[in-house]
């Protein structure tokens, strides 16, 4: 939906408004003083947050030897109790609520590290950040925010990423290939995404405030099945990675466009699609790739990319044609 | 059905008639044209191989002068593109991808004429890059130029030995493009790209995100003297002149008299913002980017901003500056100050933020969700406290099993405050390893002196007298057991040169930690420290 200020401008830039600076005041298109006081109270708390996390784990990666290894869990569990504290005695579902729990979260992390640290049993990097998921799962449910949300998926990406390393060269070919990597990543991202898009249909007591959490996992979803698609492509072993892509766009356009009217994702989808057909084109024509090969693939680009986003504007425009109404 | 907005501007009299139709030309949501970025950029690198394949001759020595002469063609074949097309998607990605191949052309003439080692080449890009700034009629080709011609500048001003000065000379143009925005008027088109232009710069000579370390490095060129004086001085005047820039919008739009404790508030916040980028370079950049994205109400500026301070976390990270202790302490200190002056600032503006302070022990009902949340916290402290008590038996009353040493390349054996170890037993185990296995149990014969032979791997049998189990792991084709590494404080180094036996201990499953480095005569030389 545009803001009044940019349908002012717009309008403006059409030459249909007298005086811009008194439109925009007259309208209230800037924010006033009660918002502003809100923004800084808000960036104050994240900010605040982020520092007291980022500053515990920076003391505990510094390894301080005077401490003690008790010393060391005093602090963290200390530090991890108070905040628990605090966020008892907020307002559920409140912004310093979800501050408190992703505290909590980077908190429970740092404790795992520490232990990992003081007995080494050898134990794999990967461990470390499924556990880490794992624990910090109820309180991504009951933050209901994006914010958690992606920090959790992220945990999980990263825990493949290192389960992988770790085993890659070990299991023959079931593992050793860059394609099996992608495999994996699209389905994990993909169940993520899947499960995402059910925690907001379901709606009611789990429901997210915005889409982020579904948008970052569908980019790196999309990103990895497009890369699926370029390796089979380039390598031309067998044809599954283009089907599928095929496939994934094939739903991921059913969804977005039909069901669920996402433009960022639907963006991407224009993308991929460039980028496959590209390396298709390129691969097909790969004995003649000389200066007509070159220049017929960046006019295809400009052609798709072209209608695509066109395409994209007219839904964009449908979009905030019916919301600007209200 | 009649725009309210509309209506409500026609009353006070700004505007008068109808609403005008949605125009489709207009620059859409950012992400849209993020991907026409990405695919004009494809498209480019094609047309550039089409050139270079077409015309090699260009690219090679001597014929810059022709390079150059292509490459201004085809901005300007771009320029009638944008011109004669307006409003077209099609030709405006056509003459992207046109324009972009000419620059690129452009830029490898002028860096190969005029070499890399002097200014000049890099003037005469940003140059060049400026006008077609303001001459490009497309607002995505603006931002990029508008980027570019930015970087050139300061890298020629890096031929020049004055480093370090994009970042806080882009935070004043910044600002300075942004707190006018009302006054844009019709050269919005042209504004509004250089003002994110502006913000792209600024982010990237402030050296983090993607970017990781800042990208331009000393070239072997020697910072000028005058430079190694007074950088610092006249990069902190430009970042104050920002923030100053600000605080008047500030004031103005919301009619703040420095008389007034709100006014106070803001030139101490103001303050504090400059100084935050003196502890952690970039913090005052973010900050400033979120800044201006709130006030002038654009959600891209918004959220780079947070990006960039994201980014500075992990940059903060590994900057050398300080110990991590030193960090550690200063954004502990700052997350408290800012949630103690959150509170504060609820207080002195009387505005209805709940106290924490007083009354900390008056704790609400429970809903189900916090009951939840904080049993899942009690469990994870319990949980883990378990296996910390766990850990610290199996050290304290374990069996105790000593493996011996094997010998290891002295160069590599030590590593700052731990010591690389390998045991013989390893041998023992890989001999009679199959194929394929990733971990294991070996079972192993205590002598007298607690030392252990390999006798076989464990196959569930039970053991004799005087047999202990050991797992083992085995990652990237090395065997370990529990770890290969021994830790210890700083300067110890050197006892440990005497270590032959490595002492685990060990529980019934086969599960160690690694404890002491013993010596020749089994005597503990020290204990494992991590």
């Amino acid at each position: 939906m545009r803001s009044p200020r940019q349908q002012i401008t717009a309008w403006a830039e059409q030459g249909q408004v007298n005086d811009l600076p008194q439109a925009l005041e007259a309208a209230k298109a800037y924010p006033d003083t009660a918002s502003g006081i809100r923004f800084i109270d808000q960036l104050m708390l994240w900010l605040g947050c982020l520092a007291l996390g980022a500053g515990v784990i920076f003391f505990i990666a510094y390894n301080w030897s005077e401490l003690g290894r008790f010393g060391k869990y005093a602090l963290v569990e200390g530090a991890m109790l108070a905040a628990g504290l605090v966020y008892w005695r907020l307002a559920d579902h409140s912004r310093p609520s979800v501050a408190s729990l992703l505290l909590l979260s980077l908190l429970t992390g740092t404790l795992l590290a520490l232990t990992g640290q003081t007995y080494q049993t050898g134990a794999d990097p990967w461990e470390l950040f499924a556990v880490w998921a794992l624990m910090m799962l109820p309180w991504a449910i009951i933050a209901r925010s994006s914010v958690l949300w992606v920090l959790w998926a992220v945990l999980c990406n990263v825990a493949l990423l290192l389960y992988l390393s770790t085993f890659g060269g070990l299991f023959g070919l079931l593992f050793d290939s860059e394609e099996t990597w992608l495999w994996l990543f699209t389905g994990l991202n993909s169940l993520l995404l899947i499960g995402f898009e059910g925690l907001a249909a379901l709606g009611g007591r789990i429901q997210l405030s915005n889409r982020l959490a579904a948008q970052v996992v569908a980019i790196a979803a999309g990103w990895s099945v497009s890369w699926l698609a370029v390796w089979s492509i380039v390598d031309a072993e067998n044809a599954y990675g283009v089907l599928a892509w095929l496939a994934w766009m094939a739903l991921a356009f059913l969804v977005y466009r039909y069901c669920v009217l996402d433009l960022l994702i639907l963006a991407g989808w224009v993308l991929s699609i460039i980028v496959v057909i590209s390396a298709g084109l390129a691969r097909t024509m790969e004995s003649a790739l000389d200066e007509g090969v070159f220049l017929l693939i960046s006019l295809l680009i400009i052609g798709v990319s072209t209608v695509g986003g066109l395409w994209l504007k007219q839904l964009a425009a449908q979009q905030t044609g019916s919301t600007d109404d209200e | 059905m009649m725009n309210k907005l509309w209506l409500q501007l026609r009353t006070a009299g700004h505007v008068q008639g109808e609403p005008p139709a949605t125009d489709l030309s207009a620059a859409g949501p950012w992400y849209i044209g993020l991907m026409q970025g990405f695919a004009g950029w494809f498209a480019a690198l094609f047309m550039l191989g089409f050139v270079a394949s077409m015309f090699g001759w260009l690219f090679r020595f001597d014929n810059e002068l022709a390079l150059l002469a292509v490459g201004g063609a085809c901005c300007a074949a771009a320029y009638l593109l944008f011109r004669t097309h307006m409003g077209s998607i099609f030709f405006g990605q056509l003459g992207m991808a046109v324009s972009l191949a000419g620059q690129m052309m452009v830029a490898w003439g002028l860096l190969d004429w005029f070499s890399l080692e002097g200014a000049s080449g890099f003037f005469l890009l940003a140059a060049f890059q400026a006008v077609l700034t303001f001459v490009m009629p497309n607002y995505l080709h603006r931002v990029m130029t508008c980027w570019f011609a930015l970087i050139a500048l300061f890298m020629a001003l890096n031929m020049l030995g004055i480093f370090g000065l994009g970042a806080a000379v882009c935070a004043v143009l910044f600002v300075l493009v942004w707190i006018n925005d009302s006054h844009w008027g019709r050269f919005i088109a042209v504004w509004e790209p250089i003002g994110f232009g502006l913000a792209l710069a600024l982010v990237q000579f402030n050296g983090y995100l993607i970017f990781g370390d800042p990208v331009f490095m000393f070239m072997g060129q020697e910072v000028s003297a005058f430079w190694l004086q007074w950088s610092l001085w006249i990069n902190s005047a430009m970042l104050v002149v920002a923030a100053a820039l600000l605080f008047q919008l500030i004031q103005k739009r919301y009619q703040l008299s420095v008389q007034t404790r709100a006014g106070q508030l803001l030139i101490a916040g103001m303050a504090l913002l400059v100084l935050s980028g003196f502890i952690a370079q970039g913090t005052s950049a973010a900050l400033l980017i979120l800044l201006v994205g709130f006030l002038q109400q654009r959600r891209a500026l918004m959220g780079l901003g947070a990006l960039a301070l994201l980014g500075f976390f992990s940059w903060y990270y590994y900057s050398l500056h300080a110990t991590l202790l030193v960090k550690s302490l200063i954004l502990i200190g700052s997350g408290a100050v800012l949630l103690l002056a959150r509170l504060a600032v609820g207080y002195l503006l009387s505005r209805p933020f709940k106290p924490v302070v007083l009354g900390i022990f008056a704790l609400p009902a429970l809903t189900r969700g916090k009951r939840i949340a904080l049993t899942a916290l009690l469990a994870i402290v319990v949980l883990v406290n378990f296996t910390v008590w766990q850990r610290e038996a199996l050290l304290s009353s374990g069996q105790s099993v000593l493996l011996p040493l094997a010998p290891v390349d002295p160069r590599s054996l030590m590593q700052g405050d731990y010591m690389r170890l390998r045991f013989a037993l390893e041998r023992d185990v890989e001999k009679a390893l199959p194929e394929g296995q990733t971990e294991g149990v070996a079972v192993v014969a205590l002598d007298a002196n607690q030392v252990g032979q390999f006798v076989r791997l464990d196959d569930g049998t039970v053991l004799a007298e005087g047999q202990a189990r050991l797992q083992f792991r085995i990652r990237h084709g090395d065997i370990q057991f529990a770890t290969n590494a021994f830790f210890f404080q700083e300067g110890e180094a050197e006892t440990f040169e005497q270590a032959r036996f490595g002492e685990f201990r060990v529980d019934d499953a086969g599960a160690l930690l690694l404890n002491t480095l013993r010596d020749e005569h089994y005597q503990v030389l020290g204990y494992n420290r991590p």
